[in-house]
């Protein structure tokens, strides 16, 4: 065992930067095509958005290298305040918030306002990385593992669905399965956590009106094409339009207030409908490589917190991304959560970035293999055991 | 270590595997929609997205005989305002104050009609002058749109705007000729096809398609405008002289059918149109071609050239008037109770005598004096272009309820009813060597290029001979110069003519008191160029057509023939 230990407490993965650095990118550029109209219409300046956007890509910029060179491991000290700070500030929002769209998720601190509910799903998964770490074998029993689970994540969840915030609680839901799972939860506790899951997830549908109507929109848009399933089938529209290659860059028509929530949600509308499947298909790549560099990076962390920091970082954007773009695609119903890296919206780019910038941090203490020999023999070795868990 | 990051793998190979899973369900399915579904899908952004305006092309002008302009279309700016930009209060008081500043309009009227309206753009002004509009435009207050217009002027005022008519905001013809060339006025509109945006604004840089209106080509009316001046004068004159309730003059070119002047009182103007005003909107119609009256003993022009033409009569044919004359056992009378002895058929245009004109259509018959009638367009649409044409009533021998009685009251101008272009019309034809001009009001069209397309003149009978219109002629010269005083005599030109004097039918059969009175002729006696027809309606003073409009008629062709330089032939000036 000790014979492979290394540590390479040098260079960060560079195609993970690389990767963050390309949709960040893709991203200004689309959200200056998206939002120059509604700027103009809005505000009378085109380039309102833009210019907040990049202010706070920059900020974002700052936020990744400065984790990049922070050590990680004194992440888990801050664990718990963190998740102090984040439940003060998901309350003072219920308390004073800024109401936008019918719910409460933005706080204003003089100039900046910030939606504490990306903040909260990173904190969230600092939190549970370092209590599942904490738990090794005991995860398993029930007493220990599972009911402390399920009352963190209720507690969380609950403060969420009273913003009310359907997706980031959904979301949460996903990543914080997701790293149980990975961190050694039996199959039966799996079971049951999916099933209640879901119970509480169509709950929560029910109880709600607009968002049976958003369901409603999901399975029969046409119904009702000029209320509830205009966003969604003016997504599609926009989409289709786009075809193969596109109207060219800048030449979206459905950003004429057709598309809603055009440069914000809905900018994977319009990434398709001014450079087609090419760029839209090249974007969904961006973020299938972005979870594999992702996952890599946590399966070779040094430790059982790097592991499960790194997996529910992973996790969160690659959920967060293809919630969006299912809804956009109309493969599952609409949510209003923003698309990782590329949708306008200053507080969750800062929190995305601040998240890769942990990420990349946590692969510069990678565990890298010495020769290709002995990796085989550790694949080979590594079923071996695995095959013998299973038995 | 090994042992643990195989297990890491095998754990984290079930959400990557499942994310992955969804990213190709995903990816299936832009496939879909991108490639598949792309045909439909950019069919209906583009049904969405596509509207089109129409471009109403430059309305024709149209113009008098020589070229005049009586109704040109001027460009002008139609005022909008979007109701999204006023929503904010500084912006509304500062576009609605830069507004109010050049068009008069009030400032917060302007912000309350756009406030309460539901629209996304508001009228707030029609048809602005274009330098008005201009001016405003380029201060550009927020919020203003402009779509340019055209407004109908009309540079000589009122002239002649019964026979013009009147467009609607659409630029299409309401009334008259506007009505009835609408087509050829118009042209083809065009359309600017464009993206627009949710709220239906163009899409900046969107793609525009453009199908070119094609102009309208420009009216020229057999109208002259200093006729139709005269006419107009004349009338509104005699309408007060005469205590008149309205009236008529037609002025026509008995040689091909062209109207010079058409004037109708009462009528619409153009400078107090109000199309609220129910009594003006009855007024859309030119009452010289859609009013029946009985013409009384005008109609025995039509009578005696009847029995000429058909040789039964000669000018000199004699008869006895005895003041009543017995009509399959009716006795009928003569106006006045006149008895005038032995007459020449000459005699019995000159004193109008009913008897006489009896004692033609006896001769006639029936069917033969019906067949003349037909002939001279009675009870049919002259064709002329004007909307709303009668075609004026007779009573034929087939007819359900026709009597001999008919047959007698028709020679002498009762029981048959016309409109003045339709005895005008008659009458030319009478004089004019026989033939039956349809009668016309526009000479010709004129495209933008400039290619003028003529309207020819169109017979549309020969009801008499030559030879009898030479002889209806003399007659009629006759009864204007009788070798005793005539009102109806012009002092510069030789003339004939006959007057008419009519009771207004009721709708129950009967007449009342009231009057109708006309003067019909032409001028020179043998080579007619010109055909007055004036009628006054119910002269207060209840003299006859003879003494009421007798005398305009005299002045009119005095004026009418001064004035298309006809060198004078009356005996007085030929003596001097």
């Amino acid at each position: 065992m000790s014979r492979t230990r290394r540590w390479a407490a040098e260079g960060p993965d560079y195609t993970l930067l690389a990767l963050v650095a390309a949709l960040t990118v893709t991203g200004l550029v689309f959200v200056y095509s998206a939002s120059f109209v509604i700027g103009l219409a809005q505000f009378g300046d085109s380039h309102r958005f833009i210019v907040r956007q990049g202010a706070w890509a920059l900020l974002g910029a700052a936020l990744l290298l400065t984790m990049l060179r922070f050590d990680y491991h004194r992440l888990r000290r801050l664990a718990a305040p963190l998740m102090g700070v984040t439940l003060l500030l998901l309350l003072a929002v219920l308390a004073l918030g800024n109401e936008a769209g019918g719910a409460q998720r933005w706080v204003s601190a003089g100039p900046l306002s910030f939606q504490p509910a990306e903040f909260a799903k990173l904190s969230v998964i600092v939190y549970l990385a370092a209590w599942l770490s904490s738990r090794g074998e005991s995860l398993r029993s029930f007493e220990h593992g599972l009911a402390p689970f399920i009352v963190i994540i209720s507690a969380i969840g609950l403060l969420l669905m009273l913003q009310p915030d359907f997706g980031t609680t959904a979301i949460i839901l996903a990543i914080t399965l997701t790293m149980f799972w990975v961190a050694g939860a039996t199959l039966v506790q799996m079971g049951a956590l999916l099933v209640s899951g879901t119970v509480v997830v169509i709950s929560l549908a029910l109880i709600e009106g607009y968002r049976m109507e958003r369901l409603a929109a999901f399975f029969n848009a046409e119904a009702d094409p000029l209320g509830h399933g205009f966003q969604t089938l003016q997504s599609l529209i926009a989409l289709g339009n786009g075809g193969v290659t596109g109207l060219g860059l800048g030449a979206s028509r459905g950003k004429f207030f057709y598309v809603p929530e055009s440069h914000t949600d809905g900018i994977f509308a319009i990434i398709g409908e001014e450079l087609g499947i090419v760029a839209t298909g090249a974007v969904l790549l961006l973020f299938v490589t972005l979870m594999l560099r992702g996952y890599q990076v946590a399966r070779r962390a040094p430790d059982q917190f790097g592991f499960l920091l790194a997996t529910g970082i992973t996790t969160w954007l690659t959920v967060q991304a293809l919630v969006n773009i299912g809804g956009i695609t109309r493969v599952i119903p609409l949510t209003g959560v923003p698309l990782p890296f590329l949708s306008y919206g200053g507080s969750a780019l800062a929190a995305v970035m601040l998240a890769a910038g942990v990420l990349a941090g946590i692969s510069r203490h990678a565990k890298v293999r010495e020769s290709r020999r002995e990796a085989a023999r550790e694949e080979r070795q590594g079923a071996r055991v695995a095959g013998e868990a299973r038995r | 270590m090994a042992h643990q990051q195989a297990t890491r793998t095998l754990r984290v190979w079930l959400p990557a595997t499942a994310f992955a899973a969804f990213a190709l369900l995903i990816l299936g399915r832009l496939v879909q929609v991108q490639i598949v579904e792309h045909d439909r899908y950019a069919a209906e952004a583009r049904s969405s997205l596509l509207a089109s305006d129409t471009v109403f092309a430059r309305r024709g002008s149209i113009l008098d005989r020589n070229g005049f302009l009586l109704a040109m279309s001027a460009d002008t700016w139609d005022l909008y305002v979007s109701t999204r930009v006023w929503r904010d209060d500084e912006t509304a008081i500062e576009g609605s104050e830069a507004i109010a500043a050049a068009t008069g309009l009030d400032a917060a009227e302007l912000r309350e009609l756009v406030r309460a309206s539901e629209l996304v753009d508001v009228l707030i002004a029609h048809d602005v002058p274009y330098a008005t509009g201009r001016a405003l435009l380029d201060g550009r207050p927020p919020g203003l749109v402009a779509l340019p217009n055209t407004e109908r002027v009309y540079p000589a005022d009122d002239l002649a705007a019964s026979v013009i008519g009147i467009i609607g905001r659409e630029n299409t013809g309401l009334s008259g000729i506007e009505w009835w060339y609408d087509e050829e006025l118009q042209g083809v509109p065009g359309r600017v096809i464009f993206e627009r945006d949710t709220s239906g604004s163009p899409i900046p840089y969107g793609e525009t398609f453009t199908i070119e209106p094609v102009r309208g080509r420009d009216i020229v009316l057999t109208i002259d405008r200093r006729l139709q001046a005269t006419a107009e004068r004349a009338l509104t004159e005699a309408i007060a002289a005469h205590g008149a309730e309205g009236g008529a003059i037609v002025m026509l070119d008995p040689r091909n059918g062209e109207v010079l002047a058409l004037a109708t009182q009462p009528s619409i103007a153009f400078s107090t149109l109000d199309l609220s005003d129910h009594e003006q909107v009855r007024l859309l119609r030119n009452r010289a071609v859609t009013d029946l009256y009985e013409p009384g003993s005008v109609m025995k022009v039509i009578t005696t050239a009847a029995a000429i033409d058909a040789g039964l009569v000669s000018p000199a044919t004699e008869y006895v008037d005895t003041g009543v004359v017995s009509f399959y056992g009716i006795p009928i009378r003569n106006w006045n109770e006149g008895v005038h002895g032995a007459q020449t058929m000459t005699g019995v245009l000159q004193h109008s005598i009913n008897t006489g004109a009896v004692f033609m259509v006896e001769k006639l018959g029936a069917t033969r004096f019906q067949q003349y009638l037909d002939g001279f367009g009675f009870g049919q649409p002259t064709g002329i272009d004007l909307n709303g044409e009668a075609r004026g009533v007779f009573r034929r021998p087939s007819d359900a309820g026709w009597s001999p009685l008919d047959l007698a009251t028709q020679s002498f101008g009762q029981s048959i009813s016309v409109t003045p272009i339709q005895m005008a019309s008659a009458l030319g034809a009478a004089v004019n060597g026989g033939k039956l001009m349809q009668p016309r009001l526009v000479r010709a069209l004129v495209s933008p290029e400039g290619g003028r397309t003529d309207l020819p003149a169109r017979v549309t009978g020969r009801p008499v001979s030559p030879e009898t219109s030479a002889t209806i002629r003399h007659m009629l010269g006759a009864v204007i110069d009788p070798g005793w005083y005539h009102p109806g005599k012009p002092g510069l030109y030789t003339a004939g003519g006959k007057s008419g004097t009519a009771n207004v039918p009721l709708p129950d059969g009967g007449y009342d008191d009231t009057q109708i009175v006309s003067f019909a002729g032409f001028a020179p006696l043998d080579e007619p160029r010109i055909l007055i027809l004036v009628k006054l309606d119910r002269n207060a003073d209840l003299l006859t057509g003879t003494a009421a409009a007798g005398p305009v008629f005299a002045d009119l062709v005095d004026a009418a023939l001064a004035y298309l330089k006809t060198p004078p032939d009356a005996e007085r000036v030929e003596a001097r």
